[in-house]
């Protein structure tokens, strides 16, 4: 009997550690951006350019953010497009879908 | 088997079950939506994946808002191009640079901004939004940090780009993955009902809507006051 409760102890232990899916929501984007390592075949930064990458980042805080002028009107047509593209592709993919079950 | 323990270990495997994140997907996609994919041997998923790349080619102004590779040639000096990225509430948007051919030290650049600026405005804002304005902006010409896989903190994001000579230009692939607890949405949709969950984070979120719209706040949960629950879902309606 006592075998058995520590049988099942142990296999509900296992279950209940914290995924790696959750661990990731309460880490933030720019901590995992920052944790990330390169891609292997990147070059890695050397250590004497840090200082002038961080000059750069200073440089780009102070300078006024890129936008563009485009009216919420134009914002919501290129949105409607977007939309019916959208709802164009699902009826494609639907389509050979239907296809594929055919077969 | 002592019928105790057979009883305990089919309900462990149960839990195991429920546990092994699948279901937590099924949600994430809502009851009432129509997947048909679902019900799809893995076989047939492949074959229809394999077959399914959209490919287009991007204009200097743009909306995106499905999957797929998208091309941008200039045929001409572009100098002042965004193409804005949309996906569902629950979904974050992954920018891939396939190719990209542009000259930085000539003034082309190629920017991606997380979340979507208009006239200077900023969605999500500044207080919302977990990173300063400065690092939001990822610059493929910076010097030592080319990054070609790009996630986005929300449902939109977008790209600046300036092309000088024509035929320089460049390839992405649009993919988008689900989000389980979003917190600052833009709508595509002028209607509908979205209830935001934000489990046991000090943090601000919002909602925005860039249509003409009624708002009607149903339920609102915002931990206690007073032992009082309040709770606030939305639906809105054009």
């Amino acid at each position: 009997m006592k075998l058995q409760l520590l049988v099942s102890t142990g296999i509900l232990l296992v279950a209940l550690l914290p995924c790696h899916e959750c661990r990731a929501l309460t880490k933030s984007p720019a901590a995992a951006a920052a944790s990330a390592p390169l891609p292997p075949g990147f070059p890695q930064p050397p250590p004497s350019l840090l200082p002038r990458e961080a000059m750069e980042r200073e440089k780009r805080s102070e300078e006024p953010p890129i936008s563009l002028d485009l009216t919420f009107h134009l914002l919501r047509e290129v949105l409607e497009m977007a939309r019916a593209e959208q709802l164009a592709q699902q009826a494609h993919s639907n389509r050979k879908l239907m296809e594929i079950i055919g077969k | 088997m002592a019928s105790a323990f057979r009883l305990q270990c089919h309900c462990i495997l149960i839990f195991l079950a429920a546990l092994k994140g699948e279901t937590r997907y099924l949600e994430a996609r809502g009851a009432g939506e129509d997947e048909p994919f679902l019900l799809l041997s893995a076989d047939l998923k492949r074959e229809l994946a394999g077959r399914q790349l959209y490919r287009r080619a991007l204009r200097c102004i743009d909306m995106l808002s499905v999957e797929g590779q998208f091309t941008f040639t200039a045929e001409q000096p572009q100098l002042h191009c965004a193409a804005f990225f949309i996906g569902d509430p629950e979904e974050l948007i992954t920018i891939d640079y396939d190719f990209v051919n542009i000259d930085c030290q000539g003034g082309d650049f190629l920017k991606v901004f997380d979340g979507w600026i208009l006239k200077g405005e900023k969605f999500p804002s500044s207080l919302d939004h977990p990173l300063p304005t400065s690092e939001r902006y990822i610059d493929f010409c910076e010097s030592g940090n080319i990054r070609r896989s790009i996630r986005s903190s929300q449902n939109v994001a977008m790209i600046f780009f300036r092309v000088h000579e024509p035929g320089n230009g460049f390839t992405f692939t649009i993919k988008k993955n689900a989000n389980l607890f979003p917190c600052n949405v833009i709508s595509q949709t002028p209607a509908g009902r979205f209830t935001m969950v934000i489990p046991h984070q000090h943090r601000n979120c919002s909602f925005s809507i860039i249509y003409p719209v009624v708002i009607k706040i149903s339920d609102l949960i915002l931990g206690h006051v007073n032992s009082l629950h309040l709770k606030v879902s939305c639906l809105f309606v054009s």
